[in-house]
């Protein structure tokens, strides 16, 4: 039966893998992703820093540290007031900003203050206010400490907050692949079962394939696909980054991160995918009918988005009861428990027994799957609407 | 191009309004959603009341909503620090309330493992030797505003005799910007008022609406219609339909029949929106936008009709193209992408709507409907550029409608091959 499960894994996986549907989304989606981000980031970026004209300062009474600061910015001198407001009289600055005398800005404008030129001035108060501090106090002044963090559970256990903003991103992408991989290769999987299922090709593979071995074949085999999928996305990322953006990940960074840990929270993502599929596969089978298979496919895939919607409650209150209960039931399991895994210290019972009811509800589910398709493969679709009209009297 | 027979498409247009008002999932979409906003808006109203109540504090309670929202604004900091004598007798520049001081490690924890503080931060007995301070968390979650607060205390223990002035300037500094906003020369004005008015709401409202409105009726009405297509190319009805009406024919009965029912729809939503949600509401917002004048109003009705008319047309085309209904995905999304371009860059938008960007995506056709409006709220548009802008999505929509209908021509229609982009291109250059 593995041989023959084997051998459905690999059709499915080489019948689609070559599509053009996967190539195109495989590789056009990042370029699209990246374009789109890029062309909003830009916008906002703009946005933010949006004046009709430019602005100025007054360095007329500036104190030398905060007139070194906005003589790097991109703000106008005026060497004193009455050249800045001529200026804005004109229309030829949207603003300007003169020293307060005290530690501060007055600024006189007919635009709003926008938060590039808001952030300048922010830089030069404090550059004037670090200028007071006596010489050898001043760096300590500036940043007094190196903050360190660690669970309580582990004080000596310490990351950085790079490590910490780099981990919850991991925390996240995690679940967010088996979830993509899950919309990704059931909507595959539920059209591919329906379809075979109303041209009746599905019988002729059912007189020389167990059902349990079609069925698993095609769930692992459109697993395989969207690890594919994934894998060629966190590749071109990784490339990305260490090409053209080298965003400032520092390789210490990359080093602390709980790498092991989230190997282990590959056993949910497998889990939880099998799973889903395995319940899609089930469904499809049943319904028979592609575009009403493809609707309850996504109802099947609600249990993977509750916990995200909780997002919240996972990252700051990691051992909470809700918490807890959502990293132990399979259906949210996959996505709760690598959350909890990666951000806290999980006690060790409550992984073995999430990782125990997900693997056993995964083996009952393939098992259902193949027992529904014994029991549907012969029957029409099952019209749901007819049957809800009539039940109703 | 020979101009349709008006009674035919009036025909058409009348069985697709009526045999899709019939149908099940339209009435389950049109008269469903509504019912369970009313619900939900029920049990909203309910709240306060008896079960309501508990059981919306129980689940609160559970997800630790309150909790979690109070860590967030007022954060709970526990205090290690041997050499400082406890957190109390330090001079601290804000939020003292906030800290609590603990003899050592061990009681902060459990402190902490309790919840009766967010966060432990543990300062070395050598401080500020030794540079290190550890922050314990229940979980490895960013922090929050707790270490700005930490950060400030230690300022303090750095350098005790810091002027209250320079402290305030270290932690605030844009707390010390005054902004004082002058009227604008008569030469900016335009630009000057614009810029102002980026973040009223009731310019925001306007466009969300119009976008709204628009979008909801493209794709509820234009789903129809390539389902439409899709099924009576496949069982091949519309062999039979082309030999008594010409594919335009077919196109404009389709797009007007199916429009209609898209605003049907939106009418009972509206009014179902009117009762379920305060009336009161509603009207001050309809109110809010009478200071846009009736010829904005005006414009924004004939925008939303020929983005209609646009999309309805593509949309068709698509249906045309593709052999069946679950392979119009890909070749949707493409076709419908211009249409979310303005909510990409929607802040710029705002901030800058007579800038160039404004002005080119006003002008495209594809944006115009949405672009023009958010224009046209913030201020005067120069007539011409209305005008050219209009002209624009008109003239887009009626060559949309004419590629539509040659991509509807009958070869095409019988083919039911699968779409491929060098078979679109030749259909589109008339080659197919």
């Amino acid at each position: 039966m593995i041989r023959a499960a084997g051998r459905v894994a690999r059709f499915e996986y080489m019948r689609h893998v070559r599509s053009k549907q996967f190539l195109g989304t495989t590789f056009g989606m990042p370029v699209f992703m990246l374009l789109i981000g890029g062309f909003a980031a830009w916008s906002g970026s703009t946005a933010q820093n949006a004046t009709a004209h430019p602005w100025g300062y007054v360095a007329a009474g500036l104190p030398p540290a905060a007139a070194d600061v906005l003589a790097a910015t991109d703000l106008r001198p005026f060497t004193d007031v009455k050249t800045a407001a001529a200026a804005l009289a004109a229309g030829t600055v949207g603003g300007y900003a003169a020293h307060d005398g005290a530690l501060g800005f007055r600024v006189t404008a007919w635009e709003p203050l926008p938060d590039g030129v808001s952030d300048s001035l922010s830089e030069a108060i404090r550059a004037e206010a670090l200028s007071a501090a006596p010489p050898a106090l001043r760096a300590a002044f500036d940043e007094p400490a190196t903050i360190v963090y660690a669970l309580a559970a582990a004080p000596d256990h310490v990351r950085s907050a790079d490590t910490l903003w780099a981990t919850l991103a991991v925390a996240f992408a995690v679940p967010l692949a088996l979830t993509l991989a899950v919309l990704f290769s059931t909507t595959l999987l539920v059209t591919a079962v329906a379809e075979e299922k109303a041209n009746r090709l599905i019988e002729c593979l059912a007189t020389s394939v167990a059902p349990l071995a079609l069925v698993g074949g095609k769930v692992v085999g459109l697993g395989l696909l969207a690890l594919t999928q994934l894998g060629i996305w966190a590749a071109g990322a990784a490339a990305a980054a260490v090409v053209g953006l080298r965003l400032g990940v520092p390789g210490a960074t990359v080093a602390a991160m709980p790498w092991p840990t989230v190997a282990l929270a590959g056993i949910w993502l497998i889990g939880g995918y099998l799973v889903q599929a395995a319940l899609v596969v089930g469904l499809g089978i049943a319904i028979g009918e592609p575009r009403e298979a493809q609707q309850v496919a996504g109802f099947a895939s609600l249990g993977l988005v509750l916990p995200f919607s909780l997002a919240g409650l996972l990252v700051f209150r990691p051992a909470s009861p809700a918490a807890v209960w959502l990293s132990i039931l399979p259906l949210t399991s996959p996505v709760a428990m690598p959350i909890r895994l990666l951000l806290s210290a999980v006690p060790l019972q409550q992984a073995v027994l999430s990782a125990a009811l997900l693997a056993l509800t995964a083996v009952l589910a393939l098992w259902a799957a193949g027992a529904v398709f014994r029991w549907a493969m012969l029957r029409p679709p099952i019209r749901w609407r007819r049957r809800v009209n009539a039940a109703l009297p | 191009m020979t101009l349709p027979r008006w009674p035919r498409v009036a025909t058409i247009a009348g069985r697709e309004f009526a045999w899709h008002l019939r149908r099940k999932s339209f009435l389950l979409t049109t008269f469903g959603l509504p019912v369970v906003g009313l619900i939900v808006g029920g049990a909203t109203l309910m709240v306060g009341t008896g079960v309501a109540v508990e059981v919306g504090a129980a689940v609160g309670r559970a997800l630790e909503v309150d909790e979690l929202r109070r860590s967030a604004d007022a954060p709970r900091i526990g205090w290690v620090d041997a050499a400082d004598g406890g957190a109390d007798d330090a001079a601290a520049p804000a939020a003292d309330d906030a800290f609590r001081a603990f003899a050592d490690v061990d009681d902060a924890g459990v402190a902490l493992a309790a919840g009766e503080v967010d966060s432990v931060f543990v300062v070395p007995s050598d401080y500020p030797r030794r540079h290190d301070v550890v922050r314990l968390a229940r979980s490895w979650a960013p922090p929050s505003g707790d270490v700005g607060a930490v950060t400030d205390r230690l300022r303090l223990r750095v350098w005790p005799d810091a002027p209250p002035a320079v402290t305030a300037a270290m932690v605030r500094p844009q707390q010390r910007i005054d902004v004082d906003l002058v009227a604008p020369p008569a030469n900016v004005a335009a630009e000057a008022e614009a810029a102002a008015g980026a973040d009223d709401p009731s310019r925001l409202m306007l466009v969300l609406a119009v976008g709204l409105l628009l979008y909801t009726t493209i794709f509820t009405a234009s789903s129809y219609l390539m389902q439409s297509v899709t099924t009576e190319k496949e069982n091949r009805v519309i062999e039979v339909l082309l030999t008594s009406v010409s594919p335009l024919e077919l196109l404009v009965g389709k797009v007007t029949g199916l429009g209609m029912l898209g605003g049907l729809q939106l009418l009972i939503w509206g009014g179902f929106g009117l009762l379920s949600l305060n009336v009161g509401a509603v009207f001050i917002a309809a109110a809010a936008t009478i200071r846009f004048g009736p010829t904005v109003l005006m414009l924004a009705a004939v925008y939303f009709l020929f983005g209609y008319l646009f999309y309805a047309s593509l949309m068709g085309a698509v249906g045309a193209l593709v052999p069946s209904f679950q392979e119009s995905g890909p070749l949707t999304f493409v076709v419908l992408l211009p249409a979310w371009l303005p909510f990409f860059v929607l802040e710029l938008l705002m901030r800058q709507p007579n800038g160039t960007l404004g002005r080119a995506l006003s002008l495209f056709p594809p944006t115009a409907p949405l672009v023009m409006m958010l224009r046209l709220s913030s201020g005067p548009v120069p007539a011409w550029e209305v005008a050219l802008s209009l002209a624009l999505l008109i003239a887009g929509a009626a060559a949309v409608l004419a590629l539509a209908a040659r991509v509807f021509a009958t070869n095409q229609l019988l083919a039911g091959e699968a779409f491929n982009l060098r078979r679109g291109v030749a259909v589109l250059m008339g080659r197919s």
